[in-house]
């Protein structure tokens, strides 16, 4: 079937009108359905997995001031404050308790599983096995002390979450080298991708509209605030408050990229700009907020979905 | 990618087409390939329907059971996330700060975790965002006891910490420019003393009771 067999008809208007609605319907399973390259799953997988590592690591010298019952947060302090109950550490110190095993011990074991499962997921080793111990451990980690978690393990969970489910090993991993996955464009990979992009879009929307329903994102207090506060300033930007039309700008910039995401991210003819502008956006909250983890994680996500091209048989990765 | 004209449909997507009841019949399709693409598609449209909801900031934890499982589901898979990320306003983080007094008397100021790189900084700092979420005074004396605990760990021979909880009242541009500075709000403020040396200034005469 071609798209020529499907051109509307020009003979009566009920005619016009289901032809086109076939069309249109056409064109949705197409956009659902037709098969792709995984290129952009791997390209999401490794992204992540680096930059998970490189997290590991920060976090890593703090592992058991921040996950231990005899850490920052004393005893069941925690607990407290937990809504719903799910899989954390100390459900596997009540599990592993006959054994003897000290909480400590416990800790390193799920961190040790945690950065060896990123690795088989970064180099593509049975990577939905990979990206499930992943998800999970991370999962445990995060609901163990749910009040450590920002934006970076938020993402980081969903993501995760996504690549047990989608072929992020069909292409750049060792699955492939194996011949374990299969290098053919599939129908998984762009239901999986569409999938992604949309939670993208769904999710840069809901920040921006967040944002707007604020003034501080308006008058360019917001900028103001995210550099000069306590525990976000890392450079001197007093000046900023005898020019303030720019972080007024700068606020309606970010308004801009984040509310103008899920609709200008798509045409070929503004994709490009609008990955650039969210890769700087997350490259100035990085620098300018030393958010650096958040703002590799974000990169990665809007340059893996979007930068990174799903048709089959294209040599080049750009989109 | 998105945003790409009609291109010729690929046999498998032709074949999915009429059970869609989306594309003109005449076409067969492997019905297993058909059901699992359909399949695919419903949860996936699910699935973005709790992401919606998530971002619609919906309460599902206190609806019934099926609400309930769906919460259990969108905090699982992440779908939950509400994104409101420094919105709608860009609040002060909340500073906790231990001064700690040794037996000669000289007073150090230092944080809950000293030396930390920024990223477990981050996480440490989150911690102390529990103080905000209760105002059940024994869980906050609980929490102080227990990071003061910490400091004194640090510090063996430290007479007394003093945990001071305070917010950054930053001025706004325009009184900034007017000549307000930025200034600390106490929030919460607690000393504490290792107990034998507390028993010990009550045994001693004119001690307190």
């Amino acid at each position: 079937m071609s798209t020529e067999a499907i051109s509307p008809p020009r003979e009566s208007a009920p005619r016009q009108g289901t032809s086109l609605l076939a069309r249109a319907l056409r064109a949705a399973t197409c956009f659902a359905f037709a098969p792709a390259s995984a290129a952009p799953l791997a390209v999401l997988r490794i992204g992540l997995a680096s930059v998970l590592l490189v997290q590991a690591a920060l976090v890593y010298p703090a592992l058991h001031e921040i996950y231990s019952q005899s850490g920052i947060l004393q005893g069941s302090l925690g607990d407290a404050f937990l809504q719903l109950d799910l899989p954390r550490i100390g459900w596997l110190i009540a599990l592993l308790a006959p054994l003897g095993l000290p909480e400590a011990t416990i800790i390193t074991a799920t961190g040790v599983v945690y950065v060896l499962s990123l690795a088989a997921l970064l180099a593509g080793w049975r990577t939905r096995l990979a990206a499930g111990l992943c998800w999970f451990t991370h999962l445990m980690l995060m609901v163990t002390v749910d009040i450590t978690n920002y934006g970076a393990d938020i993402f980081a969970n969903i993501f995760l979450f996504y690549l047990i489910w989608v072929p992020s090993g069909a292409a750049l991993s060792l699955d492939r080298r194996r011949r374990r996955a299969s290098a053919e464009p599939t129908t998984a990979a762009r239901l999986g991708l569409r999938v992604i992009q949309i939670h993208l879009c769904i999710a840069y929307l809901a920040s921006g509209l967040h944002k707007a329903a604020g003034e501080q994102w308006w008058n360019g207090e917001a900028i103001w605030r995210s550099l000069m506060l306590p525990g976000y300033r890392q450079l001197d930007f007093s000046w900023l408050a005898y020019h303030p039309w720019i972080a007024m700008i700068l606020g309606w910039t970010v308004l801009l990229i984040e509310i103008g995401y899920p609709f200008l991210i798509w045409p070929r003819l503004t994709r490009r700009l609008w990955v650039a502008a969210t890769v700087a956006l997350h490259v100035g909250i990085a620098v300018f907020m030393s958010l650096g983890i958040f703002g590799a994680i974000m990169s990665v996500l809007t340059v893996a979905a979007f930068a990174v091209s799903a048709e089959p048989g294209r040599r080049s990765l750009v989109a | 990618m998105g945003g790409r004209g009609l291109a010729p449909l690929p046999r498998d997507v032709v074949a999915l087409g009429p059970s869609l009841g989306l594309i003109g019949g005449g076409h067969g399709g492997r019905p297993t390939g058909r059901r699992r693409a359909l399949s695919g598609l419903a949860v996936a449209l699910a699935h973005l329907g709790v992401v919606t909801l998530g971002a619609l900031q919906v309460d599902l934890l206190g609806g019934g059971s099926l609400a309930r499982t769906v919460a259990y589901y969108a905090v699982l898979s992440g779908a939950d996330s509400s994104y409101d990320f420094f919105a709608p306003r860009v609040d002060a983080r909340p500073e906790a700060s231990f001064q700690v007094t040794d037996a000669t008397g000289a007073v150090r100021t230092e944080g809950l975790a000293p030396g930390a790189n920024r990223e477990a900084a981050i996480r440490v700092d989150n911690i102390v965002r529990l103080f905000l979420l209760t105002d059940e005074e024994k869980v906050r004396r609980s929490l102080a006891a227990s990071w003061a605990g910490k400091v004194f760990a640090r510090h063996p021979g430290a007479e007394s910490v003093v945990f001071r909880l305070e917010f950054c009242d930053l001025p706004s541009m325009r009184e900034y420019r007017e000549g307000k500075q930025p200034s600390w709000d106490l929030e919460y403020q607690a000393k504490f003393v290792p107990q034998a040396k507390l028993r010990a200034a009550r045994e001693a005469p004119g001690g307190t009771p």
